[in-house]
């Protein structure tokens, strides 16, 4: 395999995974081959306790240009539902992840790369990246779960601006209108990036799980929100993870938490 | 375990608005049994009585609420625990879906339980020097008192899921950005600021307040389900006193004084 295949590379950093996003002749595109490896890290990283939090970044300075245009040519309707369904694998494998997501965006978050993005639970952006829904510009829909993460990032207004203009929207802006959560100083994405993850990493494990769960299923009514939080929290009293936090908060001290 | 100490949930009145002041300071106002035994009642008479038509909840002595009591939760089995948290959804209901607005009044702390406190009323005042933090995961349990219904309804997906999984502590400045906050005060003027919110408020059409706080209530609602809210709630507030009142004092160029008929 040579070096510029498309692929996700996985390196680990403490108890943070890492997964970058390769494929440097279409400026990290999803290529069929980018989507399969990604999909296979996170199978691989939820049956790994050693992974606490996951942070996504793209290589070469780039996030992601998105969807791989050259593999679309051609392609008939049943051809592009078949391309649809494998998106929504890797949408779901992100989204039902019970370990956090951060993902260090520098470069272009363009399309598919945008909803990559917006998956995560917290977004650092470079202060030269650019975030746009370029669907519009080849004629296609938002997809990979754009209709449902981008509304809880931004307001009505700009996520139809965002869909139907295709608006290219820089860093600064981004941060502004809650398309993502953090700006670094050029270079410094990922450094701030890999900081929130060992953030999320040391947090305690279990009632993230339960709470990230509960979260993937906003918008959800009061009573089923209430109703979650009320059987979550009575399983975590059970936990040694809780037993521990509650001693060291009497003793003021810093519990480290074990994930059991 | 501790002592129990002395606490209370003190009620005031300032003509239509009620105050609620959570009196826990021993513990910082945290969200005890005990207290909760005293909230629930208290808030239930403020919003059962017509003549309250703004309620505004706080804590004494310069604190809002830092959240539980966590030196009982050593010997709280996991039913126990269920039904504990459970059991917050009787004042939850009553602070969301109750037809009373509710604004908080923030100084100090709204930690844990005490954040869900806050984000359960309608307008949130804050000093600006206050802090805000789901400090659940510090002591390995998840958030609770609402929070993963509330939080994402005022900041954006990120935020919420990064103050929610790490306990972050939120500056009421940063809040106020965010959306956590909806109206800054000087350290120590939260409570006016707050009046002065609930005056007007008590001085809204109650009934169409009630209607308000009943569809905001049900999020997420629909588009469907929204039309079909109205057309059940608008024509009986049009045919209300209030209403025919409100429209005579239009034309008359004149205030309305709304009764909640």
């Amino acid at each position: 395999m040579s070096n510029d295949a498309p692929t996700v590379l996985r390196d680990q950093d403490g108890a943070v995974a890492v997964l970058t996003v390769s494929n440097p002749r279409r400026r990290n595109a999803f290529a069929p081959e980018v989507r399969a490896a990604l999909v296979g890290h996170m199978r691989d990283i939820a049956d790994d306790d050693a992974v606490r939090a996951i942070l996504i970044t793209g290589a070469g300075g780039t996030f992601s240009a998105g969807g791989d245009l050259s593999t679309m040519q051609d392609m008939n309707a049943f051809q592009g539902r078949e391309r649809i369904r494998a998106g929504r694998g890797m949408v779901e494998a992100l989204w039902s992840s019970e370990k956090p997501i951060v993902a260090a965006v520098d470069g272009f978050a363009f399309g598919a790369g945008l909803s990559l993005a917006l998956l995560a639970d917290w977004i650092v952006a470079g202060a030269e990246a650019k975030f746009c829904a370029s669907f519009g510009k080849v004629g296609l829909m938002g997809d990979m779960g754009l209709f449902w993460t981008l509304p809880q990032r931004v307001k009505a207004g700009k996520a139809r601006r965002i869909l139907m203009l295709a608006d290219v929207v820089d860093a600064a802006e981004a941060l502004k209108i809650g398309l993502v959560e953090e700006v670094a100083p050029t270079g410094e994405a990922f450094a701030r990036g890999m900081a929130k993850a060992q953030a999320f990493a040391e947090a305690a494990p279990l009632p993230n799980r339960l709470t990230r769960e509960a979260l993937g299923q906003f918008p959800a009514p009061l009573d089923d929100m209430l109703a979650y939080e009320a059987h979550g929290q009575g399983l975590l009293f059970g936990t040694q993870d809780a037993q521990d936090g509650f001693a060291a908060f009497l003793a003021k001290q810093k519990p480290a938490f074990k994930g059991a | 375990m501790s002592e129990p100490a002395a606490v209370s949930v003190d009620v005031a009145r300032e003509g239509p608005v009620a105050i609620l002041t959570i009196n826990n300071v021993k513990q910082r106002n945290a969200m005890t049994m005990a207290v909760k035994a005293a909230f629930f009642p208290a808030l239930e008479a403020a919003v059962d009585d017509p003549a309250v038509r703004a309620i505004v909840v706080t804590g004494a002595a310069g604190t809002f609420s830092a959240g539980g009591d966590v030196s009982i939760f050593g010997e709280t089995t996991p039913p126990k625990g269920r039904q504990i948290v459970y059991d917050q959804r009787r004042y939850l209901h009553l602070m969301v879906r109750g037809e009373t607005p509710i604004v908080a009044a923030v100084e100090g702390f709204a930690f844990g339980a005490g954040f869900g406190l806050a984000m359960a009323a309608d307008h949130v005042v804050a000093a600006r020097d206050a802090k805000f933090c789901a400090a659940f995961n510090k002591i390995g349990l998840m958030p609770d008192a609402g929070l993963l219904w509330t939080l994402p309804q005022r900041v954006g997906a990120g935020r919420a899921r990064e103050m929610l999984m790490c306990a972050s502590v939120l500056g009421a400045e940063e809040g106020k950005r965010l959306g956590v906050v909806d109206t800054l005060a000087e350290p120590g003027q939260a409570l006016e600021a707050a009046l002065a919110k609930a005056r007007r408020l008590a001085e809204a059409a109650p009934l169409a307040i009630g209607a308000i706080k009943s569809a905001f209530g049900r999020f997420p609602l629909d588009l469907e389900d929204v039309f079909g809210f109205e057309l059940d709630a608008q024509p009986a507030l049009m045919a209300s006193a209030d209403a025919k009142a409100a429209r005579q004092a239009f034309f008359a160029k004149q205030k309305p004084v709304f009764k909640g008929a």
